[in-house]
């Protein structure tokens, strides 16, 4: 975080007389909200089927002798 | 403080790696003892390691943020940062109890509970998350946010 600062460098952002928002960070935006999307619709569904030890305690299939 | 903040990030990042390892693991062993044995190092992995991790790196970033001229709202590469950072550390602070009490009652072979499953969707998407937020702090992507861009036009103002 210490390096050079690019906005200092190049001024070409700050002369633009509107704000516009970055196209990588739209880029970012939409793949964030898509891949969350798909996370929520894999977890409504159980297509990703259950995770984690505890989820598993109450139905225990193995038993170690 | 960069020196900390680097250590912890990287050291977050590589505790990830090591975890996904054993997730991996998890996922494809039916074997009862090996089992136990991975979910046993992943609790170790989250509580000891993990999760101090985490925290120490979301506040020497944010505290390497404020005392240089990047600001911790005016850039959205940092602003990017901190918001991923943020959710990662505190899905990592409510799960990482479940992880840790279900690797211990697991720990006990005379309980004969086994754990079964794996936490792949927490372990794959925390180390993509990592991942991102490495890749923009290397590259740090011109941008301003609405507020950086204000301050950044008043200053111009002010000095003309």
């Amino acid at each position: 975080m210490s390096e050079p600062d690019s906005e200092l460098e190049n001024p070409k952002p700050a002369n633009q007389a509107t704000y516009r928002t970055p196209r990588w960070v739209i880029v970012t935006g939409v793949v964030a909200l898509v891949l969350v999307l798909l996370v929520v619709v894999v977890l409504a569904t159980s297509l990703g089927g259950e995770h984690g030890p505890q989820r598993h305690e109450p139905a225990v299939t193995y038993f170690v002798a | 403080m960069l020196s900390l903040h680097l250590v912890s990030s990287m050291g977050w990042l590589g505790a990830v790696v090591a975890y996904l390892a054993l997730d991996l693991t998890a996922a494809g062993s039916q074997d009862p003892e090996m089992l136990r044995s991975v979910w046993t190092g992943m609790g170790l992995i989250v509580s000891v390691i993990i999760v101090p991790l985490a925290i120490a790196s979301l506040l020497t970033g944010i505290i390497q943020s404020l005392g240089t001229k990047w600001g911790l709202f005016d850039h959205w590469w940092v602003l990017i940062s901190l918001a991923l950072t943020i959710f990662a550390t505190v899905v990592l602070v409510i799960k990482a109890p479940d992880i840790s009490a279900g690797a211990a009652a697991f720990a006990d072979p005379s309980s004969g509970h086994v754990p079964q499953g794996n936490s792949l969707l927490h372990s794959i998407g925390g180390l993509v998350i990592l991942l991102f937020v490495t890749v923009i702090n290397v590259f740090k992507p011109a941008g301003l946010t609405p507020w950086g861009w204000k301050k950044q036009q008043s200053r111009r103002v002010a000095s003309k």
